[in-house]
């Protein structure tokens, strides 16, 4: 787990070209020398990519590397500023196969769920409300069951900002199927049922309280892949589109088609 | 409006969506002991019918139709008609049972019978079979801002062991109901309803000549008789007294009591 920032390294993304600073710590530069390689990588998370900045134990920029898929027994440590994207988290670890953390300092107290072969631990800013946040976990973890394969750590920390924006709300029935869409999104295409949407427009007046507007601007998503219609400014927006594209699928309006 | 007329005008859609298939002959035989009834046609239900007479066939090669996305949307389309609304409304406010126990939507499909009920009560459950159907219930409950909920997976052949809690009132309304046999159903509705509790049947119940409704019924592979006289026989052979019976334009209420 990460402490104090020792150093600070600003790196420029080849893919997006986004000047980004890496905070290194003491765990960090002692992750690289217990490597076999002698390097430790640090990701930062750019949307629909992943930098890993490669580090020595000495703190030297050591070379970057742009990721779409997550390999397999891969350590990925996350950039601590991506926890400036969280409200109830505060520092996270994801195990399914490869093991992805995201600490700013060392936390006081853990909570695990795990089942089979995946775990997750989460650092709560509060534990006032950790009986609901278990339960949203447990949610994850059975969708990170069904979608760890279609993975890649992209989805993967989409799916962790969701579930920090979801740790508020009353548990979902059924959320682990939210979760598994979020994890699997660079596969799923959203295919909108033309006919569908014609009786559902007949009568959506009558559901106001269905989020306004999804109808239209879910079918203007027709052809999109989930992971670019779930693309948004915060977390709050992209679970509540999110929900919106799974409240049109239980009705059948939408199908999410896999795709290669 | 008339939502018998919109059923009836749907039945064209449905003998034309079911050309040479082996179960289209009766249909046909079906469809042409329906009377056309009166008055222009409610729109949403002629749109809602027309829809599920194009999406039969396909409805029909899935095991439980009921639970299939297309039967989903086309059955919040029904819930959510004039007639069904009204008939809902009209049955819940006329019952008085003896206690706040909860009110079971027994079948619940999309939710709609318990958006109504959490008007007058507070111990709502949802029982349904799937998992689909009771996340658009839990959808419409966080929609209306009701927190008084409870979800359970399952049919009414496991009522009893599902729903342990003093029960008032059990509704069997969704659509989902059409698939199956109201007369079972009945029978596991009276062993979980407390003394002086009610149970609310609402459905496209016939009465002596075809309902416009039966032949989609049969598209889908449902069989379970919808006969008024025969259900109120067994109401009555359940040990249920107090039967009321209110008819709309398509569809029927039936109230009755556990004494």
């Amino acid at each position: 787990m990460a402490t104090r920032a020792l150093r600070v390294l600003r790196v420029t993304c080849p893919a997006c070209g986004e000047l980004c600073e890496v905070h290194l710590d003491e765990e960090t530069l002692a992750a690289a020398r217990s490597s076999p390689t002698g390097l430790a990588g640090v990701a930062d998370f750019h949307g629909d990519h992943i930098l890993v900045l490669y580090i020595d134990a000495e703190g030297r920029d050591r070379g970057v590397r742009v990721y779409r898929a997550l390999q397999r027994w891969e350590v990925i440590r996350v950039n601590p500023s991506f926890l400036s994207y969280m409200s109830e988290i505060r520092g996270f670890r994801v195990s399914a196969g490869s093991v992805v953390e995201c600490f700013q300092d060392s936390p006081r107290a853990l909570i695990r769920v795990s089942g089979g072969d995946v775990e997750l631990e989460a650092a709560l800013r509060s534990f006032e409300r950790a009986g609901p946040a278990v339960a949203w976990m447990e949610e994850f973890l059975e969708g990170l069951r069904r979608g760890a394969r279609a993975a890649d750590l992209g989805t993967l920390l989409l799916s962790m900002l969701i579930l920090d924006s979801c740790l508020a709300l009353k548990p979902l029935w059924g959320a682990a199927r939210a979760f598994e869409a979020v994890l699997k999104s660079r596969r799923l295409v959203v295919r909108v049922d033309r006919s569908a949407a014609e009786l559902f427009k007949v009568y959506a007046d009558r559901i106001r309280w269905l989020y306004a507007g999804a109808l239209d601007a879910v079918l203007e998503m027709d052809g999109w892949r989930l992971i670019d219609a779930l693309a948004a400014r915060d977390a709050i927006t992209a679970r509540e589109r999110l929900f919106s594209v799974l409240a049109l699928e239980r009705r059948g309006i939408v199908r999410l088609e896999v795709v290669a | 409006m008339s939502a018998w007329r919109a059923a009836y005008e749907a039945l064209s859609k449905l003998l034309n969506s079911a050309k040479g298939a082996e179960w289209a002959a009766e249909l046909r035989g079906l469809a042409a002991r329906v009377s056309p009834g009166k008055g222009e046609p409610d729109p949403l239900l002629l749109k809602a019918f027309t829809f599920l007479a194009e999406r039969a066939p396909a409805l029909r090669e899935e095991e439980r139709p009921w639970g299939e996305p297309a039967f989903r949307l086309f059955s919040e389309a029904f819930m959510l008609s004039r007639e069904f609304m009204s008939l809902l409304r009209r049955g819940l406010t006329s019952i008085k049972p003896p206690s706040y126990g909860a009110v079971v939507d027994l079948h619940s499909g999309p939710g709609v019978c318990l958006e109504v009920a959490a008007e007058l009560w507070s111990r709502l459950i949802a029982v349904d079979p799937f998992d689909e159907n009771l996340e658009l219930v839990e959808e419409r409950m966080r929609g209306v801002g009701v927190s008084g909920y409870k979800l359970v997976k399952g049919d009414y052949v496991g009522l009893a062991r599902l729903v342990r809690e003093p029960v008032s009132v059990v509704i069997v309304a969704s659509p989902s109901n059409w698939f199956y046999e109201l007369r079972e159903v009945a029978g596991r509705v009276y062993s979980v309803l407390e003394p002086g509790g009610f149970m609310l049947l609402l459905a496209p119940l016939e009465w002596g000549e075809p309902s416009p409704v039966t032949p989609f019924i049969r598209a889908l592979g449902g069989a379970s008789r919808l006969d008024a006289g025969y259900i109120e026989d067994w109401l009555r052979m359940e040990g249920f007294t107090r039967i009321k019976v209110r008819r709309g334009d398509l569809l029927t209420l039936m109230t009755a009591v556990k004494p």
